[in-house]
């Protein structure tokens, strides 16, 4: 399981490294994967951040889908969203989907 | 009293008022019916008059919360235009990203409201799309440069902002008219 505000921040932001300390690159490198490595389901804890930018979320989720790593088709399944908002579990899906073609 | 005449003899009987009678008092049903039928009619009008303040109240309230929802959108644009003038290594650049993102964070909780109403809403989509308008690309990329003022980006952030409240407020007003049909 991953509590984003407590595991990695409260205010998430950036695509790349470059663009700052909490990246999407930097969540999706250093916490999904490992994870994702260890344990065929991977819970994730959206609430309780200051809120999530789309380039953010597209990197992180985008980007893990683009790997070769893990099945893509798969990933929406492997991945347990647990927020309070609709849209932002909608916007990983399409990500996540989207990524595969 | 018995006679020796021609005539057969008879039992006279003599009925008298019962003497409990006069202190009798049992239940005077007429008169209190015009005092219970008062009371229920003013118990009725009570009732009327409290199911339409509570409607004219939940009506206020969801207006207001509309109104809430608006404005935050409107800000939303506000606040993501001056971002996108000004570049990503602009020292103003981080601390206006967190805003927008925690204002767009806010909208869901509105919209949730609103449904508490007893709206329908599903604004899913719309939300998502007023979030990539506003979040997406190079939002918080340090090598961001400043937007011109006659980007299309803004026009795309001002019409994905419009199309969210679009779609909550006629939900919202289709609510209403289905509940005024009703009443």
């Amino acid at each position: 399981m991953i509590d984003v505000a407590a595991d990695f921040t409260r205010y998430p932001g950036g695509r790349f490294r470059s663009d700052g300390k909490f990246s999407g690159q930097r969540f999706r490198d250093d916490y999904l994967v490992p994870k994702l490595r260890e344990a065929n389901e991977l819970k994730i804890i959206l609430d309780g951040t200051m809120g999530y930018g789309s380039s953010f979320l597209e990197e992180a989720f985008g980007g893990l889908a683009r790997l070769d790593e893990f099945a893509a088709q798969d990933l929406a399944t492997r991945l347990i969203l647990e927020t309070s908002d609709p849209s932002l579990r909608a916007e990983i899906i399409e990500y996540l989907t989207a990524a595969r073609h | 009293m018995l006679k020796s005449s021609s005539t057969s003899p008879q039992l006279v009987i003599e009925v008298r008022p019962d003497p409990r009678k006069d202190d009798y008092k049992g239940f005077d049903f007429a008169s209190v019916l015009p005092a219970l039928v008062g009371g229920l009619i003013v118990i009725l009008g009570w009732r009327v008059v409290e199911h339409y303040a509570r409607k004219r109240e939940r009506r206020t309230d969801l207006r207001e919360s509309l109104k809430i929802l608006e404005a935050t959108v409107d800000d939303i644009v506000e606040v993501a235009t001056k971002f996108y003038q000004i570049t990503g290594k602009n020292p103003d650049a981080p601390t206006l990203a967190t805003l927008i993102k925690s204002k767009i964070q806010s909208l869901n909780p509105l919209i949730l409201l609103i449904s508490d109403s007893g709206v329908t809403v599903d604004a899913t989509e719309e939300l998502k799309l007023f979030r990539q308008a506003v979040t997406g690309g190079n939002f918080e990329s340090a090598s961001r440069g400043a937007s011109p003022a006659k980007s299309a980006k803004y026009v795309k952030m001002e019409a994905a902002g419009q199309n969210l409240v679009q779609a909550i407020r006629l939900a919202t007003f289709k609510t209403l008219i289905i509940r005024t049909k009703q009443a």
